[in-house]
């Protein structure tokens, strides 16, 4: 049997290397080679034109929402990429320094996400930032110069790969964090003709629907809500096309071969909708991917109250109040 | 009491408008195409979480933070610390900004053997950097790329910025050919303590969290606004964790102001299902251009009813057409046809 080769966003030392180890519908170890590359888009080239068999890369994490970048990609740059596999990795940052670097922290090196997820670190210390590539490249440049009081923002692994040292560890601003990956390929998952329609397997369609009105979408849904198929997500994204028009990346807890889900999908083809198919997988077990934030919408207006509808109009339109 | 757009609510002339510094970046040149205040005086503060909180302690004052640009979309880390962290900042307004990029370099002829920029510019430029062969570098802003270059930075590298911006630093344009350089369009919010007055050409910006996340849950908050004709222009579902309960709240942007009757009565309906409800900003629509995703065309590879009936006919009896041979349904289906795909 042929040996099998994977792409992932590199370089070594990122979360995505890190995320390899709990992916479960691939023997990782027994790949013929897990290459780093310099970009999600160069990985999912690779997916596409088949010089690679697998790739890994981000779709979402918990503070940036979905990662419209990879997911554009996807969508509109793909033809034959399909997600096989999620995978969530609980993500933390440290700040590591060079070996024998005494002096206190003076600027802060990472990747703009991860500087922006550890801005209470940054600002209670008064570090000055400097944005680079990657968190791993952070780590290069601080273990191969020879400023002092640069710290890299990276996870603990990439420190350890590059010799540095541990300053602080856990600086997010928000734990608990977790990215989630998808593991494309070019073949159908195992779990593709899942017959299942429920929380455990998910389906990812791109839905374009043939005209702009009012209520297209509502009347899309109840395809799956008359048949008791459950969302999972669902974003809007405009299309350059036509000015107002948009398609929608839709997950639903079904596999493909529930029968709902394929009456499902033939009722959006008869109301005229385009239909990408993304690939179908297993819903993750164990963490999920959240907002950081603990609670709901701060200052929801209380349900059961329609009245309330009528001060808020009010409110948000003359409030002079202080704190 | 409504207000006027240009007036009071800390929109009044020489109203200050605190903006994510330094000076000279993106954020500070879309304070200027704002309608609803008149000679705004920006000011720069160091983050985007200063600007959310002072606007959310201080009566007045406003402030400019990006809202959604081609890469990432809407922004759910501005977007969240709105709608999660502050009950009583609103998006006003909102602005697009369209700005040309251009490599520059130091006179007399730069030729690009690196490119340095802001990572998101570099992203955008990804397709011509890897045509090209050349070498990339990051900056903090396309000023600081344009700074590294005026500095001295090293021979062959050129700095990928704003006609303006490469200007206000002495530079001149490259003499690279194959330099398919992008137009950057990023949509910003103008905050403040209090929505827009109704212009009659508005949209109203929501978070709503359904009673229960269950099937069809959403489709009833969209049953509300379109038995009303109100449009959507924008949805996003987001996960959200209330104690030790999962659920999806979903940020909706409609057509319409919050003070119009029916999208009043759209939200007064939704209220009486027990949905949550959160208004994050009521505001003109801008009248320009809007932010897209970096691709043209319509999703690739889609199907529907117009399709080759045996590309259909693939889609939509996956299993039974693809499992058995390991291939994707619609490879399938070109391959009987004799389809290259």
């Amino acid at each position: 049997m042929k040996a099998s080769r994977l792409a992932y966003l590199g370089p070594e030392g990122t979360f995505a290397e890190e995320a390899l180890s709990s992916v479960k519908t691939i023997d990782v170890n027994g790949l013929e080679t897990c290459s780093p590359m310099r970009s999600v888009q160069a990985v999912i080239s690779s997916i596409e034109a088949g010089t690679f068999d697998y790739g890994l890369v981000p779709i979402e994490n918990s503070v940036d929402g979905e990662v419209m970048s990879t997911l554009d990609a996807l969508v509109f740059a793909t033809s034959r990429c399909l997600i096989r596999e999620e995978v969530i990795l609980p993500v933390s940052f440290t700040s590591l320094r060079r070996v024998g670097d005494t002096s206190p922290p003076r600027v802060a090196i990472s990747h703009p996400a991860a500087l922006g997820q550890c801005r209470s670190y940054i600002e209670s210390r008064s570090l000055e930032e400097r944005a680079v590539a990657s968190t791993a490249e952070a780590c290069r440049i601080v273990a191969g110069g020879s400023e002092t009081g640069l710290v890299a923002i990276a996870s603990s692994r990439s420190g350890l790969l590059h010799g540095l040292e541990t300053a602080e560890e856990r600086i997010e601003d928000f734990p608990g964090a977790s990215t989630r990956f998808a593991l494309l390929s070019r073949e159908l998952s195992p779990l593709a003709g899942s017959e299942n329609a429920g929380s455990d397997v998910k389906t990812f369609f791109v839905l374009t629907p043939p005209e702009d009105r009012t209520g297209i979408l509502a009347d899309m849904l109840k395809a799956f809500s008359d048949r008791g198929l459950g969302l999972a997500s669902i974003t809007s994204r405009p299309l350059r096309s036509a000015l107002g028009t948009y398609c929608f990346l839709l997950e639903v807890r079904a596999g493909l071969g529930s029968t709902d889900l394929i009456a499902a999908m033939k009722e959006l083809s008869s109301l005229g909708c385009a239909v990408k198919y993304l690939g179908t997988y297993a819903a993750f077990e164990g963490e999920r991917v959240t907002t950081p934030f603990a609670a709901g919408p701060a200052g929801s207006l209380p349900p059961g109250d329609p009245a309330s509808v009528d001060a808020l109009a009010s409110r948000v339109l003359t409030d002079r109040s202080g704190d | 009491m409504a207000r006027d757009s240009r007036g009071s609510g800390g929109g009044g002339a020489g109203a200050i408008v605190l903006f994510p510094g330094p000076r000279g970046t993106s954020d500070e040149r879309a304070i200027s195409l704002l309608r609803t205040v008149e000679q705004p005086e920006a000011h720069p503060v160091p983050v985007i979480e200063t600007v959310l909180a002072t606007v959310g302690h201080t009566p007045d004052s406003l402030g400019l933070v990006p809202l959604e640009n081609p890469l990432e979309g809407e922004l759910a880390p501005v977007l969240d610390r709105i709608a999660f962290d502050t009950a009583n900042v609103f998006i006003r307004e909102t602005v697009v900004l369209v700005e040309q990029m251009e490599a520059f370099g130091l006179a007399p002829k730069p030729t690009a053997r690196t490119v340095v920029s802001h990572p998101f510019v570099l992203a955008l430029c990804a397709p011509f950097i890897s045509r090209l062969g050349l070498a990339s570098v990051t900056a903090a802003s396309t000023a600081d790329a344009c700074r590294m270059v005026r500095s001295g930075g090293g021979e062959g590298l050129v700095a990928i910025a704003p006609q303006a911006v490469g200007e206000s630093f002495g530079l001149v344009p490259a003499t690279n050919r194959g330099l398919t350089l992008p137009e950057v369009r990023t949509r910003y919010a103008l905050i403040g303590r209090e929505v827009c007055a109704k212009t009659g050409d508005d949209l109203t910006l929501l978070v709503i969290t359904p009673a229960a996340d269950r099937s069809g849950s959403l489709e009833t908050v969209l049953h509300s606004f379109s038995e009303r004709s109100l449009d959507l222009t924008s949805l996003r579902s987001r996960p959200v964790v209330a104690g030790t309960t999962e659920s999806h709240c979903f940020f909706i942007e409609v057509r319409g102001h919050v003070s119009d009757v029916p999208l009043r009565e759209a939200l007064s309906e939704l209220l009486s299902q027990d949905a949550r409800l959160r208004v994050l900003g009521a505001y003109p629509r801008w009248p320009g251009m809007a932010v897209m995703p970096p691709y043209a065309g319509l999703p690739a590879a889609s199907v529907s009813r117009e399709s080759d009936a045996d590309l259909l006919a693939a889609a939509l009896h996956p299993p039974a057409a693809a499992l058995a041979g390991g291939e994707r349904p619609a490879r399938r289906a070109q391959a009987r046809r004799g389809g290259s795909g």
